[in-house]
């Protein structure tokens, strides 16, 4: 039962990368997400994160069926921007008749408001899917191990590497804990908050008993074997940090020195893109 | 290798110590196995060792722990040393290596004692390659900790440990939990240590007869001190005859699984089990860690989905009830001690499944107290159940699932963590609930005990049903199968 928590393994350009410029990279994805409020680049944004899956070897298939929710989130934020925001051109309106109501509900759909909806919707879909491509081609363990390499102390580094261990066992004792209970008679099902309690109580105690008597044994263990001995360690694991990580990171630090001195860049960018699209359109149409 | 003189411990606030005034030498390259009654302090010594008991800082500075005496490794006083800083004299492998291992791969796993050292990577790697040909695993490199098996999951950890070229291997209860096959791999492991590498090795064990071709020296440790033990559990019990079969398979099962077939994660675990428990008998359910024993068990309490087959608990269609209700019929003990215990004491924890089964209380209360009794654990009634030790806490686990008297038992590893006196309660207590007329399925994989407790053996191999026959002519024919650790010379009168 090999913990996975969302990566798949492959030999795809993006797995092949240092995990440290996968973080720097959804950093930075992150942060234009937010920053940048331009329908049109958050649209591009959205197009590189789905070429990106599909250069993963994570085909639209799997970001159809994974992303489902993300997506139905999305036209929902974008539905209710698009008939209750009202700001800018009034496109259209109606007046929905409620019963006992002189008034009745009136929607109208504005320019502001698409507008608003299409980017906060957009916004929204960019930052959970970028985020579900970091999980889907970044080793956990890969991503502790290279973090404790660059400087973050050890002993925060096995945190992650020990949850991401010892998670599974949990999950396999709590269903032990539950089916014990059954065992002895205790019915799971039942409502009221005596039986919540009772529930709680049940599964609280044994788990934290195991746990604590796990945590024991494996402190016992690491220490026999010199954990913590000195301040710094070394690692058998090599940073793999190449030529694309390299010009990658370069070229994030390129970007981030533009923005500072010209913080609207990414926004001109975009509507000069824009611009050149419509052009484009209008000349072919 | 190892000098421990005059050593004495108190526990704190306790007026009479545990170890008193022990004295051990080691020589060099040497196996001493230590064996003692529950309680008797092994845990205690090996905790002293590795540095565990007490803890930094509060060695005779506080009212914690009280210490005297002297343990010196290879000349070296560990005494008022942090564990860590023992790390390359002595090594601590314990029973359960799930609790052990603290990453997801073997190379990782074996590399983390030398990048605590500061070792360079090349020489972290030669370490590594070097640590897992000494327990002959080399094929595991490139393996993820979460597919060994119980038998390579103790291999690996024994490996880490190499790795930090300790000059003293302290083992705790290593086998426990281990079916014959892999307690084999680890004799073997431990003869190759000693003889290639002179590793000493010092283990603690309550089945002494398991390293008896490899021990040097048996001690005992009795009273807070080592005495000289000449006498293996095996040479106790051998002598003893199994019990006669009062059934005959006349009579109705009380437990009957039928063509039954389980898949679990994409896989198929049991497949095709015909399985009878008659009344009056206690059946070993033997078989290596994964060949699907527990899963066939929780079959049994319809705990997991069944591809196929039927399960009939007193005639009645298991599948077809909820756990709750068969709950009624079947006393059900688990591997782990700690995940099947609720109760804030002792005594409210075996009236647990009376009190939800809604039994009467009264009875149940007087059968609790005499089994209480039966099992040694009278007087912790008022206590919190996890202070008890692991032995204590499988005999509360017993006791809690024969308190409301069901007819049928499936008991999992009861016989972990006892020293022989307890083994010997518990063999009678069960042979009694038998002639009572009680179907009970032990699993366990000690085949001396299957011998002198059980009437008949299953065995299971890749989740088929092997053999189900008379305890003898079962182990008589796995000994000829050449089945790892069930030879006659294991389990013979």
């Amino acid at each position: 039962m090999m913990p996975r928590l969302g990566y798949e393994p492959g030999s795809s350009v993006l797995h092949s990368l240092n995990p440290i410029t996968k973080l720097l990279l959804l950093i930075c994805t992150l942060v234009l997400a937010v920053w940048v409020s331009e329908v049109s680049f958050q649209l591009l944004l959205l197009l590189a994160i789905i070429l990106s899956f599909i250069t993963a070897g994570l085909g639209p298939v799997i970001l159809v069926r994974r992303a489902r929710f993300v997506t139905m989130f999305s036209l929902l934020i974008l539905l209710s921007y698009t008939f209750f925001v009202d700001i800018g051109d009034v496109l259209a309106s109606l007046t929905i008749p409620i019963p006992l109501s002189d008034t009745g509900l009136s929607l109208t759909i504005s320019t502001g408001g698409v507008e608003e909806g299409f980017i906060v919707a957009l916004r929204f879909l960019n930052i959970i899917l970028s985020s579900m491509l970091f999980v889907r081609v970044t080793d956990p363990t890969e991503l502790a191990y290279m973090l404790m390499r660059a400087g973050v102390p050890y002993r925060i580094g096995f945190v992650l590497i020990l949850a991401l261990r010892f998670v599974p066992l949990f999950d396999l004792e709590f269903s032990q804990v539950q089916n014990a209970q059954r065992a002895r008679g205790i019915a799971l099902e039942g409502r009221g908050l005596r039986h919540l309690y009772r529930m709680v109580k049940y599964s609280f105690v044994p788990m934290l008993a195991s746990t604590l008597s796990r945590v024991d044994m494996l402190s016992d263990s690491m220490e026999a074997r010199g954990f913590g001995m000195y301040r710094k360690r070394t690692y058998l694991r090599e940073a793999r940090f190449g030529a694309l990580d390299a010009l990658l990171v370069v070229g994030l630090i390129l970007l981030a020195a533009a923005l500072f001195l010209d913080p609207l860049l990414l926004t001109n960018l975009a509507h000069g893109t824009e611009q050149l699209l419509m052009r484009g359109l209008g000349q072919t149409l | 290798m190892l000098d421990i003189s005059g050593l004495t411990f108190f526990y704190p606030g306790q007026a009479r110590p545990v170890i008193k005034g022990l004295s051990l030498r080691l020589p060099p390259g040497s196996i001493t196995l230590v064996t003692g009654r529950s309680g008797s302090g092994k845990s205690t010594l090996a905790g002293l060792i590795m540095g565990t008991l007490p803890r930094e800082g509060h060695e005779d500075t506080s009212s914690t722990c009280k210490v005297e005496g002297s343990i010196k490794v290879k000349g070296q006083e560990m005494r008022g040393r942090n564990p860590y800083s023992r790390a390359g004299l002595v090594g601590l492998v314990s029973q359960d290596p799930d609790s052990q291992l603290c990453t997801m791969s073997v190379k990782d796993e074996i590399a983390f004692g030398p990048e605590n050292l500061c070792l360079p990577r090349k020489k972290i790697a030669q370490r590594s390659k070097w640590a897992l040909g000494t327990v002959k695993a080399s094929n595991l490199m490139e393996r993820s900790t979460f597919s060994l098996s119980g038998g390579e999951k103790q291999k690996v950890t024994i490996a880490s440990i190499m790795a930090m070229k300790p000059d003293l291997l302290v083992l705790d209860e290593p086998t426990a939990s281990m079916d014959p096959s892999s307690t084999m791999q680890l004799m073997d492991v431990v003869e190759r240590l000693r003889d290639n590498i002179g590793t000493s090795m010092l283990i603690f064990e309550h089945r002494t007869h398991v390293f008896r071709s490899q021990v040097d020296h048996f001690l005992e440790l009795k009273d807070g001190r080592l005495v000289r033990s000449d006498q293996l559990i095996q040479d106790v019990m051998v002598q003893r005859k199994g019990p006669t079969i009062t059934t005959t398979t006349k009579q109705k099962p009380l437990l009957s699984i039928k063509d039954l077939w389980v898949n679990r994660e994409e896989r198929n675990v049991l497949k095709g089990v015909n399985l009878d428990i008659y009344p009056g008998q206690i059946t070993a359910l033997m078989g290596d860690n994964g060949s699907g024993k527990t899963t066939l068990a929780l079959s049994c309490l319809n705990m997991i989905p069944v591809q196929k087959g039927r399960v009939l608990v007193k005639e009645k269609d298991a599948i077809k009830m909820s756990t709750s209700k068969l709950a009624l019929d079947i006393g059900f003990v688990f591997q782990n001690p700690n995940s099947q215990i609720f109760g804030s004491t002792v005594e409210e924890e075996v009236l647990i499944g009376p009190r939800s089964l809604g039994m009467d209380m009264e009875a149940s209360m007087v059968k609790a107290n005499e089994l209480l009794k039966d099992l040694d654990l009278h007087r912790y009634r008022n206590h919190s159940p996890q202070v008890l030790s692991h032995g204590e806490k499988r005999r509360l686990n017993l006791a809690s699932a024969l308190v409301h008297d069901p007819g049928i038992l499936i008991l999992d590893e009861v016989f972990v963590g006892q020293d022989l006196g307890f083994m010997e309660s518990i063999s009678k207590l069960l042979q009694k609930q038998a002639e009572c007329g009680k179907g009970i399925l032990l699993i366990l994989h000690d085949p001396v005990l299957a011998r002198i407790i059980c009437h008949r053996v299953a065995f299971l191999g890749k989740g088929k049903l092997l053999l189900h026959e008379p305890v003898g002519q079962g182990l008589e024919k796995l000994s000829k199968m050449c089945i790892p650790g069930y030879s006659k010379e294991v389990w013979g009168e």
